[in-house]
């Protein structure tokens, strides 16, 4: 059996792994839902995580790549921080009757929040979609890292 | 965000078993480095430093799995995961914190009573996390982890 060597098991990592960026980001941008976001933010992060791993293989290190997707991570990471605000000022809210003096707080908070999610959604969805659009931005940036990831021709 | 650990070494004709290993050991070492602080109580930045550290050991436990042990492993991953889940616990409450102090500064004082009872809330529950994380990292299985990347 052929020895497996670090380079060529990254690669097909780091593709696959791309790949289902591509994928998850179309549908969590499409619709919002926080499940999609959530499922596309721990793809971006394994996609991160990886690249670190094999970027002593990259000539830079990868560092456009690991940048792209930093910022990507960051608008995700803020969305699921007011996806997690919505769910504890629910909670809070559910514990107290309705003439308690301490919802009018909470209640301000919440909308403040959801405005919030708005916006950093908006902001998100702008940065997926800006020219040239992210899925092509990074596929390229992980291409100039790692090389394309068609099969060599035969000899 | 926390800073990615150094993998010495590797190169593209390393063994992807020599490389898993020096990848997991140098991600292990980041994990358990600010443990200290994070069991002190109140170091956010030591929180959020490992909480990070566990992701990146959790997502190379996964790209690596084929390479250790198949039960020992799912152990091993199964008690990352759930060291993970209840420091993320700890974070989300001082992520969540961190606002609420911030918009009481410009809060109006009708509004002040219900957010003092949400930081009140929240610090309770962040120091039960905080106690239940404790537990579970003191089984955390460190010499398990050494001797099966040592193994393998």
């Amino acid at each position: 059996m052929p020895k497996r060597t670090f380079g060529p098991f990254m690669r097909t990592v780091v593709f696959k792994r791309l790949q289902r960026i591509l994928d998850d980001g179309t549908v969590a941008f499409a619709g919002g839902r926080e499940a999609d976001l959530h499922a596309l933010r721990i793809a971006v992060k394994r996609l991160r995580y990886n690249i670190e791993f094999a970027s002593s293989l990259a000539p830079d290190g990868a560092r456009e790549a690991l940048d792209l997707l930093a910022r990507l991570q960051e608008r995700l990471g803020a969305l699921a921080d007011f996806d997690a605000f919505e769910r504890g000022y629910a909670a809070l809210l559910d514990g107290l009757a309705p003439n308690d003096p301490r919802r009018i707080g909470i209640e301000a908070l919440r909308a403040a929040s959801q405005g919030d999610r708005d916006r950093a959604l908006a902001d998100a969805r702008a940065f997926w979609l800006a020219e040239p659009p992210y899925p092509e931005r990074l596929a390229a940036s992980i291409s100039a890292a790692f090389g394309s990831n068609s099969p060599k021709p035969e000899p | 965000m926390a800073k990615a650990p150094r993998y010495e070494g590797l190169n593209a004709d390393t063994h992807v078993g020599e490389a898993a290993r020096a990848i997991l050991r140098a991600l292990l070492k980041a994990v358990l480095a600010p443990a200290p602080a994070v069991l002190r109580g109140n170091d956010v930045r030591a929180v959020h430093d490992m909480r990070v550290a566990i992701r990146r050991l959790r997502s190379a436990m996964g790209t690596f799995a084929d390479r250790f042990p198949h039960k020992k492993w799912r152990k091993l991953r199964e008690g990352t995961k759930r060291i993970g889940t209840r420091l993320g616990e700890v974070r989300d409450a001082d992520v969540h914190l961190a606002a609420l102090r911030g918009a009481r500064a410009s809060a109006s004082a009708a509004e002040l009573p219900g957010i003092d009872f949400a930081i009140e809330t929240l610090v309770a529950r962040r120091r039960r996390a905080l106690a239940e994380f404790a537990v579970e990292f003191s089984q955390f299985d460190r010499d398990g982890f050494t001797e099966t990347l040592a193994d393998a």
